[in-house]
């Protein structure tokens, strides 16, 4: 069971709860992140998502339910730094978590938090900043950089801590597409040396990366499986008002038009030209049709 | 447009980047070299004292390689105020409240208003105490980058910390203002442009129109404030989410180092000090 790295179990939360005005955000949620997994969760705005995503660093605690963190319950004050050691967060608005004036100093905010020493200290931020490839960029202040190149520091803060889990809090949807591709492949670079990647988003496209998808409504799972599963159910899609990502749209839309199955549905850009090139007729010698 | 560029008038508090003796200098050692001078300058009233520390300031803006006209085109936005209370003590401050050595002239007395040359003294030495004081702090953030600064200053303050200051948390609190000047400055071009595309009138008011000035300012600093304290709201999650539980055994990246040259410059700023603020009765005029 130790390849288990979180696990929730029959989570409630509400905001002001026990207040009059108490307001259900979470209403009974298990689930558990394995070791290493590329977990992508997704709903519309208010399905409870982002409150999701809190619980599992300890930002948040359960009204009811229990969340552990390797084994650790979340809600025992005792835990709480270790279990923000152990699961890394990033948020939306790169400006409002980098804390440092230059980039090598706030890599650092969070290892001198932890209380590491020098030389070991340097040797993280350097480590951090490889890995997001902005070690040349080291001694520039943050407003300086482009939006993606920000999010990436603010990645290298949270790599700093040497997390095994990395939560993304819709920390692509204030970038641009470039810098979001640019985000996306140092998570996916990340995912592939073992880090354990959970992002929340409201882009399918991002979504289908993930080796498993969480779909979120009203603080409930509506519906859990592969992209694969998962996009191919569209009733049940429309009903929860997502839209598939724009290759498996096109995908449908030509199988609807002449009768062709596409089997797997591809959910992105690759998959669509590999499958369209299957069923392709060559061109005639000479070059043109 | 240009008047949306607000910050630009502030030459306090720019790092420019440069390689001179004062800029390599530990930033503990400037700041002491800074408060050691700044205590002579307060309280020295004599003409002579004045020029002289009005030369060393002028003396150590050399050696730091930054241009004077730079640092007092800072002081450009506060003029009006500086005339008015210019003019103020000159009109009103009649009776002798610097201690010198020249006879009182008496130049005009007319119902409250008492001008003498001693009121005079006041108003000159105050000019050159505003500009040597401009000089000192621009010397300090000039040449050192701000973040060095505050660490420099927690260094400082940590033998304080068992009478109960908090050294890091006042640091941090310093870093995270510098760090989002520029995001709220931005944001202020923002709202600037935003009012303005409305119909506001920003900038219309002049330097010399306050009223009309601090009522534009009004529907930015309104939304400024909000803005500022969502932003800050996000912080705080960020900096708990990144393990922060305030500044007890935290480490630091950035060491300081402080060298010979920063050691012998203390001690003659430390010894000018001490004897600018023990002759200060002695000087001739």
């Amino acid at each position: 069971m130790d390849d288990i790295l979180i696990r929730v179990e029959d989570l409630h939360f509400a905001y002001r709860a026990g207040e009059p005005d108490a307001v259900p955000a979470l209403n009974g949620i298990s689930l558990t992140i394995r070791r290493g997994e590329y977990v992508a969760i997704v709903g519309h705005n208010g399905s409870g998502k982002s409150t999701l995503a809190r619980h599992f660093n300890a930002l948040l605690l359960p009204t009811r339910g229990k969340v552990y963190v390797q084994d650790m319950d979340t809600s025992d004050p005792r835990h709480t730094l270790d279990i923000r050691r152990i699961v890394g967060m990033v948020f939306q608005d790169p400006d409002n978590q980098i804390v440092g004036t230059l980039v090598e100093e706030d890599v650092a905010f969070g290892p001198e938090n932890l209380g590491v020493p020098q030389p070991a200290l340097a040797q993280r931020v350097e480590k951090a900043l490889q890995a997001v490839g902005l070690w040349e960029l080291r001694h520039r202040p943050p407003h300086l950089l482009s939006g993606g190149q920000r999010q990436r520091v603010a990645i290298a803060g949270v790599l700093a801590m040497e997390p095994a889990c990395l939560v993304l809090d819709e920390a692509t949807s204030m970038l641009d597409p470039a810098s979001r591709a640019e985000v996306l492949q140092v998570v996916r670079r990340l995912h592939t040396a073992g880090t354990t990647i959970i992002a929340i988003t409201h882009f399918m496209e991002e979504a289908a990366l993930a080796e498993r998808i969480i779909v979120l409504a009203g603080g409930k799972i509506a519906l859990e499986g592969s992209p694969q599963e998962v996009f191919s159910q569209r009733e049940r899609l429309r009903e929860l008002r997502l839209v598939p990502p724009t290759p498996a749209q096109l995908a449908e839309a030509v199988q609807a038009r002449s009768g062709v199955a596409f089997s797997p549905l591809p959910l992105t850009r690759e998959a669509l030209v590999e499958a369209v090139h299957a069923h392709a007729v060559p061109l005639p010698a000479g070059g043109r049709p | 447009m240009q008047d949306f560029a607000l910050l630009r008038h502030i030459t306090i508090g720019q790092y420019l980047p440069g390689d001179s003796f004062v800029h390599r200098m530990d930033p503990r050692a400037k700041i002491t070299v800074v408060l050691l001078l700044s205590l002579a300058l307060t309280v020295n009233t004599s003409y002579l004292a004045n020029i002289l520390l009005l030369a060393l300031c002028l003396g150590l803006i050399r050696a730091a390689g930054i241009s004077l006209r730079y640092v007092l085109s800072g002081v450009r936005p506060a003029l009006p105020f500086i005339i008015a209370l210019s003019l103020m003590q000159l009109a009103f401050y009649g009776n002798p409240s610097v201690t010198s050595r020249l006879p009182v002239i008496t130049f005009l007395r007319w119902g409250p208003i008492f001008i003498t040359s001693s009121g005079l003294q006041l108003v000159l030495v105050s000019l050159a105490r505003f500009v040597d004081l401009m000089i000192l702090a621009s010397i300090l953030t000039n040449t050192t980058p701000l973040a060095h600064l505050a660490y420099g200053l927690e260094d400082m303050l940590k033998p304080f910390g068992r009478l109960g200051v908090p050294a890091q948390e006042i640091s941090l609190i310093f870093i995270l203002a510098l760090r989002f000047v520029p995001i709220l400055a931005e944001q202020l071009e923002t709202l600037a442009k935003a009012q303005a595309s409305r119909g506001a009138d920003i900038g219309a008011g002049g330097r010399w129109r306050f009223w009309r000035t601090a009522r534009a300012m009004l529907v930015l600093i309104v939304p400024l404030f909000l803005d500022a304290f969502r932003r800050a709201e996000e912080l705080i999650v960020a900096m708990e989410a990144r393990c922060y539980a305030g500044g007890r055994g935290r480490t630091r990246l950035v060491q300081l180092r402080m060298g010979w040259a920063d050691g012998i410059a203390i001690l003659i700023c430390a010894l000018l000090a001490v004897g600018f603020i023990w002759f200060r009765k002695s000087f001739p005029f």
